[in-house]
């Protein structure tokens, strides 16, 4: 496949890829503005309920959320080798390490329905349908609120990358990626990189401490 | 002509890219950061918000520079990064700053004993 | 279509950019940065109008403390719509839209913006947004202010959700507008346009595009959190549950201060341009300007909770922001020394653009003066929810911002269609906008002072006079706008063929034809000096601009 000729509005093929990826680089400071939304009412809300923070923290499900931290960390190991293997010029080995880490992605979804489904159980659910009796009820509703929020909104991000995944291990396999141009392919790998950063965050304030 | 890639700062410095031996390492030092955190957490020692918050700004920071190649983009991507993640400090900060320093709230009309015992 | 056939284009020069592709389906799917620019002009003046329509009609129930066109409910609603609608499908995409959109490339010396289809997609991501809104209100929703505050608007009887959902969605637009101006300017200046040799209008895009990436993400979250609390009850800043109200005002404020700027900053940009060409003058200091831009955008994101100072928050935390919003005042001053003494000896041209800058002078003075008046925590006690922060935010950031928006839309008119407007009925305009503008929001001032809620439906009889006055005032506003907005598109039919150049300015994007071709320029252009100092004959610059 020979090498694309610029859009017009490129001079060169490498500054045209720089700035896909700049592109990508300001998205991700977006997103990470969204998300700071809600560690912004976390620290609000964890500074009004100290106490009862701690004690609804302590009854959290701390095996799912460390099982899933480390799931997310392998699976952005694994896109980080299919990045090694694109500028090989492997695309099938790009695209099986992309599968790979899609499956890591699908495993930490059904982790976190388990550990829902817990919730659930327990009655540790947001605002008017909490029922947890373990945890205090004003502080305790607050965390689980919050927690409820925070990780679905990741959970969505986490299956939209699943999704990006996917479509690059598609293209990967067809070699539309060429060892020395491939924005796309980056781009898509950046967002699932930026997803396992956010749960890094996360998991010490909801599971930890 | 402009974008000539060699005197062009705009590109990204390629000349010495993130290796797959880089990804190691990086992986490594955050299966033993993640477990550091986690064994904290356990100790019957408590050691607070801070020290994991401190551990993951540290997990972050070796996702960012090298998975995500940070160190070999161009500047405009590192100093938009680090705004977006100065002013997440500053929200938060300023945010968590209110009920910290603010007179207690009026209790709530249902359950005010829960909470005075939440305030104090 | 016909008068253009009877005056054939000389054969050397390529087609314009209206004319190089014909059909509607050239427009709908055209990634032309230009062409873009123009569709957003005409979907955003449409919002522009309705707007207004929603200000006449509760400025006429306001002429009697009874009722006299409608109920309380209807007015309620009537201050919101205006409110949503200005805010956010007028004047956050008002200039950088349109203007920021076609001349940025333009300045630049680039051929398009970095990402074509993500600028269409901004366009139709925003039509959908506003189609949302606009359906979600029609259906009879949002009576609570287009501030949304809670508990009220976790209990309002009235929809909401659809309302808050198409204001997420615009703001998705804002966003990808913003990320192509920031990848725009980083990465597609032409060779020899180094950072110090930005115009100042690209300059200040660029220091709004910042906020729109970096505030509006925390807009959309408060939003869809306000609105699942309505239709789930979450309760996530539900009191009755142990939540906070007033974090919400938090997130609400990270955005929709720094949206202040969003909104001035394109306006300042504007400006910055207008004042130099009709002064002949170059500005009297460029890095002033440059620099304030961004200390205003960085300084507006630490301000946010002088808007909470009696919501109860903590008085070291309002002291914290009482201090950050001073700081921003300092910025706007700059800006404001600057312009004038770039006025100072130049030989000044007296056009509509420049009439536009004066009233915005005065516009932007009182109300920032205002504002650093209501920063202040004791005094902000006393004027808080009154007329007179109707009338502050009014004066700075809707004043400013329209006197901007009109001079840009009569100063870039030949270089966006090639043709002059009068010039004569632009200056009664302007003159006349500028009149309705004072006359509807100084007896505010008055009202706020006196004691008059904002948001009232009835008021005691004393303070009658003084409505009467603003509405009065309100009618000759819209009829001004409606006259300016009507000189340029009767121009646009019947106005005489304008030069490439027709005011002698001196910045690079009057370089190409205007109207311009479709990729801008011929050749990838070379800057050689200084953004205002494209003072040599045409042939000149010309030869230096494009070798070869
Ligand atoms: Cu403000």
């Amino acid at each position: 496949m020979p090498a694309p000729s610029p859009a017009e509005q490129f001079a060169t093929l490498e500054r045209q890829g720089a700035t896909l990826r700049f592109g990508m680089w300001l998205f991700l400071t977006s997103e990470l503005l969204l998300f700071s939304g809600f560690f912004a009412l976390y620290g609000a809300y964890r500074a009004t309920y100290s106490a009862d923070f701690q004690a609804a923290l302590h009854h959290n499900t701390l095996a799912y959320g460390s099982v899933n931290t480390y799931v997310l960390l392998t699976s952005s190991f694994t896109v980080a080798l299919s990045v090694s293997a694109i500028r090989r010029g492997a695309g099938k080995a790009a695209s099986a390490w992309l599968g790979l880490s899609a499956l890591f992605g699908l495993a930490f979804l059904v982790i976190k329905a388990a550990e829902y489904g817990v919730h659930i159980h327990e009655g540790a659910l947001p605002g008017h349908w909490y029922r947890f009796r373990e945890a205090p009820t004003l502080g305790g509703a607050r965390f689980y609120t919050l927690y409820w929020i925070t990780t679905g909104a990741h959970a969505l991000h986490v299956t939209g990358g699943i999704g990006v995944l996917l479509w690059l291990a598609w293209h990967a396999r067809r070699g539309r990626y060429l060892p020395e141009y491939h924005p796309t392919f980056e781009m898509g790998t950046l967002y699932w990189h930026f997803v396992d950063v956010m749960w890094i965050f996360i998991w010490p304030i909801f599971y930890l401490t | 002509m402009i974008g000539r890639a060699e005197e062009d700062e705009n590109v990204a410095k390629r000349d010495a890219p993130v290796t797959t031996r880089h990804y190691l390492y990086a992986y490594a030092a955050l299966i033993v950061l993640a477990s550091a955190s986690l064994g904290l957490s356990l100790l019957p020692v408590h050691t607070g918000l801070g020290v994991a918050l401190a551990i993951g700004a540290l997990k972050a920071f070796i996702v960012l520079a090298w998975f995500m190649h940070l160190v070999q983009e161009n500047f405009g991507s590192k100093v938009f990064m680090f705004l977006a993640g100065l002013l997440v400090f500053t929200l938060v900060l300023l945010t968590a700053l209110d009920p910290l320093t603010r007179a207690p709230y009026p209790p709530p009309p249902a359950e005010n004993t829960v909470f005075r015992r939440a305030a104090h | 279509m016909i008068a253009v056939k009877l005056e054939p284009e000389p054969m050397a020069l390529p087609p314009d950019y209206l004319h190089a592709k014909q059909g509607p389906m050239s427009w709908l799917t055209t990634t032309d940065h230009k062409r873009i620019a123009l569709m957003f002009y005409g979907a955003v003046l449409v919002m522009f109008l309705l707007g207004g329509v929603f200000a006449l009609l509760f400025r006429t129930e306001l002429l009697s403390p009874r009722r006299d066109i409608m109920d309380a409910t209807t007015y309620n609603k009537l201050f919101t719509w205006h409110g949503i609608v200005m805010v956010w499908l007028f004047l956050i995409p008002s200039i950088p839209n349109i203007f920021g959109n076609f001349i940025l490339p333009l300045q630049l010396g680039a051929r398009d913006l970095a990402f074509p289809r993500l600028n269409l997609a901004s366009f139709y991501v925003y039509l959908v947004g506003a189609t949302i809104v606009l359906s979600g209100l029609f259906a009879g929703g949002t009576d609570t202010g287009w501030t949304f505050y809670m508990p009220y608007s976790e209990n309002t009887p009235v929809t909401l959700f659809p309302v808050v959902f198409g204001i997420f969605v615009v703001g998705i637009s804002s966003i990808f507008t913003g990320l192509n101006f920031i990848a725009t300017v980083h990465m597609l200046r032409a060779e020899g346009m180094t950072w110090r040799r930005l115009p100042l209008f690209t300059w200040s895009i660029y220091a709004t595009s910042i906020i729109l990436v970096l505030a509006t993400p925390v807009l959309g979250l408060s939003l869809i959190l306000v609105g699942l609390d309505h239709v789930f009850h979450l309760g996530v800043f539900d009191p009755a549950t142990g939540g906070d109200p007033v974090l919400f005002q938090h997130l609400f404020w990270f955005y929709s201060h720094p949206a202040v700027y969003i909104m001035i900053l394109p306006a300042m940009g504007v400006i910055s341009e207008v004042v130099p060409t009709f002064a002949h003058r170059r500005p009297s200091s460029y890095a002033a300007i440059a620099l304030s831009s961004l200390g205003i955008a960085f300084g507006g994101f630490l301000a946010w909770g002088h808007h909470m100072f009696v919501a109860g928050i903590s008085t070291l935390d309002a002291g914290v922001f009482g201090i950050f919003s001073m700081f921003v005042a300092v910025f706007s001053a700059i800006k404001v020394f600057t312009w004038v003494a770039t006025l100072y000896r130049g030989d000044i041209v007296f056009s509509t653009p420049l009439l536009y800058f004066f009233g915005f002078l005065f516009l932007f003075v009182f109300g920032g003066m205002t504002g650093v008046a209501v920063a202040t925590q004791s005094l902000d006690v006393h004027w808080h929810d009154t007329y007179f922060i109707v009338a502050h935010f009014h004066f700075i950031m809707v004043g400013g911002s329209l006197t901007s928006f009109l001079a840009a839309a009569h100063y870039w008119f030949p270089k966006m269609f090639g043709r002059l407007y009068s010039e004569r009925v632009g200056l009664l305009a302007a003159s006349l906008v500028f009149m309705g503008f004072v006359l509807t929001f100084l007896p505010q001032f008055l009202l706020g002072n006196a004691g008059m809620p904002r948001r009232y439906y009835s008021y005691p009889a004393e303070y009658q006079w003084l409505h009467v006055l603003s509405t009065g005032g309100s009618y000759l506003l819209g009829s001004a706008v409606l006259l300016a907005l009507g000189n340029l598109a009767l121009a646009l039919a019947y106005g005489a063929r304008s030069e490439q150049n027709p005011w002698e300015a001196r910045t690079f994007e009057w370089l190409s034809p205007s109207p311009p071709p479709e990729h801008n320029f011929e050749s990838p252009p070379v800057i050689d000096r200084e953004p205002y100092a494209f003072d040599l004959s045409e042939e000149q610059i010309r030869a230096r601009a494009f070798p070869g």
